[in-house]
């Protein structure tokens, strides 16, 4: 799916929960989580073969190591975050931190063997 | 008519005596042999083709040539260029995807971003350490061999410097080389790649933490290391011209009294001696300009393409940095800048180190021979 065609998925989905509110208010919550869904999994698409792209390039480079922990946590970052918004929508502010912290400890996991590369490198330099 | 025949065939042999080569000679043993042998390999790739190593005047003359100077220059830029750009490229890739990354993050707030930050200049660090620790190590060889090569120098010096009746320059000129050659061996060989990684090691801190800025303590620490070894070095190198230059003189002094004395003494030949003396003066002369330019240009031999590989990568962590700042990846500009400023400093280190042990090799030019 195009921008232009999940702006117009969003947009009706806004204009069907303003007339479903006044009607029946209780399915509100799951059809945000609904939309939310299939926003996430169009964007899915949209970004796809620009990651392929770029993990490609990398690879053929030889800095596909480095380029890889960006690309993932990028992802994690904007999967925790989507995932959260949703859950502060659906009124459980308390699930929202929790899947903000469970994506942040994602992205500290992916640092990880990187620091691990660095720090040795630097002992081995200072124990000569 | 028969004494007119023995006459002219006495006259005969008298003339073919005459066209005789015969001459009073004494082959100069200095160990030049030897030094070429202890060569370190890393040099002796380099050395011009053909015979090399026999003669000290001809070996200064091929090393010097602009044949071989254009050829090793070429070779040298070549391959640090190629290297070089490699880095680059993959430097500037990474700064890029990361300057995308956080752009798209940066949307999502709070600490998730802040985190992705973190990752991105992890992965810029792994990249460039990784890529330039084999060219930091070799600043570490490039010393340990310049030590191999002025260890092998020594005993040529010191034998120059007494064929030339330089006794006492040569005790004086051998006890420096030592102390050097114990310093070089022992302080700066040991140091250079500490330095290096505690330089590092306080440029990563800074550049992880975000917050806290170490370039104060980094930059304070380059300085006092880089005052320390110009002050030895600077030190070392006035004793010893102050020593050499007092040793010359006072052997000339001796040599002179001696020539005198066997000039005033020895009847008939007094004269003959202090002129063939002045031919054995202008020999070793002479010898010792082509055995000192040899050494310098084998220093310079060595010296280059460290220096090239150096230069080359400081320059390419400089443009890096500067392609990272302005994308806005402010960790990462840091992290390339202190890099940058590492290579600038081991550049120092190892110039001070080679132009040290240089002017060695110029003092043993220029003291005169005692023996005119």
């Amino acid at each position: 799916m195009t921008a232009l065609r999940l702006c117009g998925v969003a947009i009706l989905a806004v204009i069907c929960a303003s007339v479903i509110r006044p009607i029946a208010s209780g399915i509100l919550p799951s059809a945000r989580v609904a939309t939310g869904i299939v926003l996430a999994i169009s964007l899915l698409g949209l970004a796809g073969p620009a990651v392929e792209y770029v993990t490609a390039l990398s690879g053929a480079v030889g800095f596909e190591k480095y380029a890889s922990p960006i690309l993932k946590g990028c992802g994690i970052a904007a999967l925790s975050h989507g995932c959260a918004t949703l859950c502060r929508d659906s009124g459980e502010g308390g699930i929202a931190e929790y899947v903000e912290l469970a994506g942040r400890l994602e992205i500290l996991l992916l640092c990880l063997p990187l620091m691990e590369e660095v720090l040795s490198v630097a002992r081995e330099l200072i124990e000569g | 008519m028969r004494r007119a025949l023995f006459g002219l065939l006495f006259a005969a042999l008298i003339l073919i005596a005459f066209t005789l080569p015969c001459y009073a000679a004494e082959e100069i043993e200095i160990g030049y042999g030897e030094f070429v042998d202890e060569l370190p390999n890393t040099l002796v790739d380099r050395l011009p083709s053909g015979d090399w190593g026999s003669d000290p005047s001809s070996d200064a003359t091929s090393l010097v040539s602009w044949e071989h100077v254009s050829a090793e220059i070429s070779e040298i830029l070549g391959l640090g260029l190629g290297a070089s750009l490699r880095i680059l490229a993959v430097l500037m890739g990474l700064i890029l995807i990361s300057a995308a990354a956080r752009s798209l993050c940066a949307s999502f707030g709070g600490r998730s971003a802040a985190l992705l930050e973190l990752c991105t200049a992890g992965a810029v660090c792994a990249a460039a350490i990784s890529l330039q620790y084999e060219i930091l190590l070799g600043a570490a060889d490039y010393l340990a061999d310049l030590t191999l090569l002025m260890n092998a120098m020594l005993p040529v010096t010191v034998s120059l410097y007494a064929a030339g009746g330089n006794v006492a320059t040569a005790g004086v000129s051998a006890g420096a080389f030592g102390i050097f050659l114990n310093l070089s061996e022992n302080i700066l060989a040991t140091t250079v790649v500490p330095f290096s990684g505690i330089c590092l090691a306080f440029a990563l801190v800074g550049s992880m933490s975000g917050g806290l800025d170490l370039r104060s303590i980094s930059g304070t620490f380059k300085r006092i290391y880089s005052t320390a070894l110009s002050f030895i070095m600077m030190l070392f190198s006035a004793v010893m011209a102050a020593q050499t230059i007092l040793a010359s003189a006072s052997d000339s002094i001796s040599l002179r009294a001696t020539k005198f004395v066997a000039g005033s003494v020895i009847p008939v030949l007094g004269g003959s001696v202090s002129e063939s003396v002045k031919t054995l003066a202008a020999g070793i002369g002479a010898l010792r300009k082509s055995v000192g330019i040899c050494g310098i240009a084998l220093i310079a031999l060595l010296f280059l393409p460290v220096l090239v590989s150096l230069l080359l990568t400081r320059a390419v962590n400089g443009i890096a940095a500067s392609f990272a700042n302005m994308l806005g990846c402010d960790r990462e500009g840091a992290l390339l800048a202190e890099l940058s400023s590492v290579y600038g400093y081991i550049c120092g280190v190892l110039a001070v180190c080679s132009i040290t042990f240089i002017f060695t090799l110029i003092m043993l030019i220029n003291t005169g021979v005692a023996i005119q």
